[in-house]
């Protein structure tokens, strides 16, 4: 044999170290299911525009990163700015005091009412709802109400991203912020435009749909329990179900605030994975969902996934203790490679993030054990972030006193 | 004249006026050259008052010889009419079994004897004490007080003596040192007659609590121990008979060199028990214990010399200058977490006649091996443990019949476990060793050695090396070594089953001199180099698996290959040049050739799946049965589909840059920076 032909044969075989096995074989062929439609995305473009309010309610936010929210969204020009702002909430009330914004003070604890009193309270067309620390670009308000042109769009998700991430956790929220809507949300709105949650962030709804679904929203309860948390899937679930659509805009931009604490970080990846396991489990036992195959189809995945990623590390921990150490840096390996080659847009967006995938693939690891948490935990209804908590069917705050720092 | 002693009051009026007696009776018999006084003894406000004190003795002087009444020293045989003569009589006796007993011992300068009733002192041969006792337990501080003319024991303090004199208890004697004595220091110098030691001989020597060392003669304050090179180092000897007991007590720099013009080896024993090369020695009949102890730097640390019954329990013998404990001949030896380390020769010797089941010996860090038994027939050796000892962990020389159960050898010198020396019927079982140069050698000249259960790992040069003959090689693992099993020289009947080596530049490798190596259900994996390599002509290969490496099988001499699986190896089988052999039933799954087979070189293929690029290669001749199929290898599709997805994700990720390369950054305010 040649050199050439030696070489060739030999370096063929270095192929078979590359530790795919089957499972990664599926998973990667779920993941590029999606991210192949993901890559045809395109935001909406046609000029259309209808008057949008702004709905916030307001629970204990950091003053500053609230006013520089107001700011920005009396810069869109929005027509209707309403705070719903908890009475308890002294502070923030001063903050809006000082805007042209429509301030209404709610003793009744918990997001939800305060969301339902905000739609209740707006005149316009479209109502976005929106997080009190989430600040817009000048141009959402334009962007959000582009998908509104075809009348079967009920709702309209932004892209979101992390408010100046510091710290090892808030930039692994960034990254996850960026695979969410660059990988799952954009495949659902090219496959179906229907987007499984509409990030509570900032969501923009037809008003008269929020009217419709507004009992519902407010007597949801699963296993016999009244839901508290999960307002947005919920929003976006009630949305679907009539047939509406849901989709997202990636050029509407906003940023939010993320946890940098591991505690905080943790009690609300506890709270959305409750919050997905419930919405989830409880549309792919209705008919409405089969409707939106693809939706079906991430929202199953999604569900699998928490249980298949804890087989490679379990394989990895079974070739430490073995001490094989060429299978570990080879799993190690393909581990930081194929996770950068999931998370390309992110990276392509911030490079330094390629020195991160380590701990953002272990993290995600340990969110994998979340979920499985949050599936055994599935009825525990408590905010975790917020002093609430249901009681006797009804949202009780559970702590009387304000605390200055912001959650 | 006899005079009545009562009390302590008295003792000093009685011991003085005893010396006047000794003068007179020494000026008396001074032209016999013998001088002896007899003395009372009483004590008074020691713990030895139970034992002989407030004797209410008499004070014998001798009597004036009488030519004509008593009998002349000179011919004690005859029959004695007076009470004096009978007193001669027996002094004469004593003299003379003292003066045998000197002897006997070495003839030191001076010794002290105890026996049941007295207590001599002979000097240079002559009986210059002879002191009366009442019997009981001898300690050292009534010693020192019964003796305190002599100055051959001394008390600095009060938990200290310092022993002058060699010391002999004879039969019925007992002797407790500490703990009241804390501390005893035995003189030595540089000649064996100037030195002090201790034996029994059907006496029992108890120590408790105390440190035995020795200390040089004429020393200053620093009390510096005796060079190990000096001839007049002190011992300790059990003699026939003797019970020697050590409690809980520290024995250190004893044990005398062999002096100059002793024969060899072939007299050991005998010259061992003249010249106490041994610290401390339990010789033949002798036994006891020690519990508790420890035996520093000892010329040899312990010996156990054809003792009877001695029992070994937290001994720690170390820095002895030549081997750390001596079992020669010893019966009904009981050893239980006896450890020898750093000593300057082996840790264990173990020789001797005798059938011996050993156990609970630790060896760590010796000059020589850890454990080393010579010429044993029927040893079994349990739960031994060695660790870095620079000679080796254990070696069997000439020992047959000998099992060796759960050796754990660590980080031993040269070779974990050496089995040499015309050896045969050796069993090793579940032995596990770790780093060293070797792990188990076979040298030739042994035969039928079966080794089971073997953990190998880590050797610097192989795991196993076989040079004799009738070795078998059982249900063992192998890793970490350059050359997993190596079978040379005049190797024969070397069977290898279910052994597995991992790792390393060679697995099994087979010389030209060996003859009639069978290989059956062995698996080598992910070796760098070679799988199997034989330059055998007797090589039999049946089952088993070859997993990575250069070449799986490399023949250098006709064999027969069956049923072996190969996989991951860039030539699955390499047949020498004029070389034979018979492959069946081979599985091949090779890089680049299957069967390569040099110019004038044969194979007999049958039954088989080759699978490479080039299944089959070379200039040799190759015959295959219609049964063999040969193909290419199977494609590693997962490698190939994760290549293929990782490129898949670089183009969308490309499309979609592409795509939106016209969308603007977003306007917002300035305190927003995630905007890229």
């Amino acid at each position: 044999m040649t050199l050439w032909q030696t070489t060739f044969w030999d370096l063929r075989y270095y192929f078979a170290y590359v530790p795919l096995g089957f499972l990664g074989l599926i998973r990667w062929t779920c993941w590029l299911i999606r991210r192949i439609p993901a890559a045809l995305y395109r935001p909406a473009t046609a000029d259309f525009r209808l008057p949008l309010s702004v709905v916030v309610p307001v629970y204990q936010e950091d003053p500053v990163i609230f006013a520089q929210a107001i700011e920005s969204w009396l810069a869109n020009e929005v027509d209707q700015i309403v705070l719903v702002i908890d009475s308890t909430d002294s502070v923030c009330q001063r903050v809006a005091r000082r805007y042209p914004v429509t301030v209404i003070v709610t003793e009744v604890p918990g997001k939800r009412d305060a969301l339902r009193r905000g739609w209740e309270a707006c005149y316009t067309d479209l109502v976005a709802l929106v997080d009190s620390d989430t600040i817009w670009a000048q141009d959402v308000a334009a962007e959000v109400c582009k998908p509104f042109a075809d009348p079967r769009v009920g709702g309209v998700g932004t892209r979101q991203n992390v408010y100046n991430p510091r710290g090892f956790l808030q930039r692994v929220n960034d990254m996850y912020l960026d695979y969410r809507y660059f990988d799952e949300n954009s495949a659902q709105t090219v496959v179906g435009r229907a987007v499984s949650c509409l990030s509570g962030r900032t969501a923009v709804y037809r008003r008269k749909l929020l009217l419709e679904v507004s009992h519902d929203f407010m007597t949801e309860t699963f296993l016999g329990v009244p839901c508290m948390s999960g307002d947005d899937k919920r929003l976006t679930t009630l949305i679907l179900e009539r047939g509406h659509l849901t989709y997202l805009q990636r050029t509407a931009r906003v940023w939010s605030t993320f946890p940098g604490t591991v505690p905080v970080f943790f009690k609300q990846r506890l709270r959305w994975a409750r919050n997905t396991w419930r919405s989830d489990l409880r549309a792919l036992s209705r008919r409405w969902v089969w409707r939106h195959p693809f939706l079906a189809y991430t929202m199953l995945d999604k569900a699998v996934s928490s249980f298949t990623l804890l087989i490679s590390p379990t394989f990895m921990l079974i070739a430490l203790v073995e001490r094989n150490w060429f299978f570990v840096w080879c799993l190690a390996g393909w581990w930081w490679v194929s996770r950068s080659m999931k998370i390309l847009p992110h990276l392509v967006r911030r490079p330094s993030s390629f020195f991160l995938v380590p701990g953002f693939v272990l993290t995600s690891f340990m969110m994998a054990l979340v979920k499985i948490c949050a599936l055994l935990t599935i009825r525990k209804q408590r905010w975790l972030t917020r002093q609430v908590q249901v009681k006797d069917g009804v949202v009780v705050r559970t702590q009387q006193t304000r605390s200055e720092a912001p959650v | 004249m006899r005079v009545r002693i009562r009390g302590s009051r008295l003792a000093t009026v009685a011991r003085l006026a005893s010396v006047a007696a000794a003068v007179a009776s020494a000026t008396a018999v001074a032209a016999g050259g013998v001088a002896v006084v007899w003395a009372a003894t009483a004590a008074a406000g020691t713990a030895e008052v139970a034992a002989t004190a407030k004797v209410a003795g008499t004070v014998a002087a001798l009597p004036t010889p009488s030519p004509s009444s008593s009998p002349s020293p000179s011919k004690p045989g005859g029959p004695p009419s007076t009470p004096a003569q009978r007193a001669q009589n027996n002094f004469l006796r004593t003299s003379e079994l003292d003066k045998a007993a000197w002897s006997r011992v070495g003839e030191p300068d001076r010794l002290i004897i105890v026996r049941a009733m007295s207590v001599d002192v002979v000097q240079n041969g002559t009986l210059v004490t002879h002191t009366h006792r009442a019997g009981g337990t001898v300690t050292v501080s009534w010693l020192a007080g019964a003796l305190s003319g002599n100055e051959l024991i001394s008390m600095p303090s009060r938990d200290t003596a310092v022993l002058s004199a060699a010391l002999l208890l004879t039969s019925g004697t007992n002797m407790q040192i500490g703990p009241g004595v804390r501390r005893l220091l035995l003189i030595g110098g540089t000649s064996p007659a100037s030195a002090s030691w201790i034996r029994c001989e059907h006496a029992t020597l108890t120590m408790s609590g105390v440190t035995l060392s020795s200390l040089r003669a004429g020393n200053d304050a620093h009390w510096r121990p005796v060079p190990a090179s000096w001839a007049g180092r002190p011992y300790v000897y059990a003699a026939a008979g003797g019970r020697l007991d050590v409690f809980g007590s520290t024995i250190s720099d004893l044990g005398r060199p062999r002096p100059a013009g002793f024969p060899g080896s072939a007299t050991l024993a005998r010259l061992l028990s003249v010249s106490g090369v041994a610290g401390v020695t339990w010789g033949k009949g002798s036994t006891g214990s020690a519990v508790d102890a420890r035996f520093e730097r000892n010329l040899v640390g312990l010996l156990l010399d054809e003792s009877v019954g001695v029992r070994l329990s937290h001994v720690t013998v170390e820095h002895a200058v030549l081997d750390g404990l001596l079992l020669r001949g010893d019966r009904a030896t009981m050893l239980r977490d006896v450890v020898s380390r750093s000593n300057g020769g082996s840790g264990v010797i173990i020789s001797g006649p005798g059938t011996r089941h050993v156990a609970g010996l630790r060896a760590a860090g010796n000059a020589a091996a850890g454990v080393k038994a010579v010429t044993q027939t029927g040893l079994v050796l349990t739960g031994v443990k060695t660790a870095a000892d620079l000679g080796g962990g254990v070696r069997l020389v000439g020992c047959v019949r000998c099992t060796v159960n759960g050796l754990e050898a660590v980080g031993d010198h040269r070779t974990a476990l050496t089995i040499s020396g015309a050896s045969h019927d050796v069993s090793v079982i579940g032995a596990h060793l770790d780093g060293g140069q070797t792990g188990i050698a076979v040298t030739a000249g042994t035969r039928a050695v079966t080794l089971r259960g073997a953990v190998v790992t880590g050797f610097s040069r192989s795991g196993a090396e076989v040079a004799a003959t009738d070795v078998r090689l059982l249900s063992s693992r192998i890793s970490g070594s350059p050359v997993g099993v190596r079978v040379y020289g005049p190797a024969a009947r070397i069977q290898l089953s279910g052994v597995t080596v991992r790792g390393g530049r060679d697995g099994v490798t087979v010389t030209r001199t060996a003859g009639a190596v069978s290989l059956s259900d062995v698996a080598v994996i992910g070796v760098s180099h070679d799988g199997v390599t034989s330059a055998s002509a007797a090589l039999r290969m049946s089952g088993g698996q070859i997993s990575g490496g250069h070449i799986g099988i490399a023949l250098l001499a006709p064999a027969a290959i069956a049923g072996v699986d190969i996989d991951s190896a860039v030539i699955g089988i390499h047949v020498g040049s004029g070389v034979k052999a018979k492959v069946s039933g081979v599985d091949v799954v090779a890089e680049r050739d299957g069967i390569k087979v040099e110019v004038r070189g044969r194979v007999d293929l049958s039954g088989s799946l080759i699978r490479a690029p080039i299944a089959l290669a070379g200039a040799g001749y190759i015959s295959r049965d219609s049964l063999t199929v040969l193909s290419l290898p199977p494609v590693p599709w997962l490698g190939f589909t994760a290549i293929a997805a990782v490129l898949l994700a670089i183009i969308l990720q490309t499309v979609h840059q592409l795509r939106h390369r016209s969308i603007p950054v977003p306007r917002v305010a300035r305190h927003v920076r995630n905007t890229a």
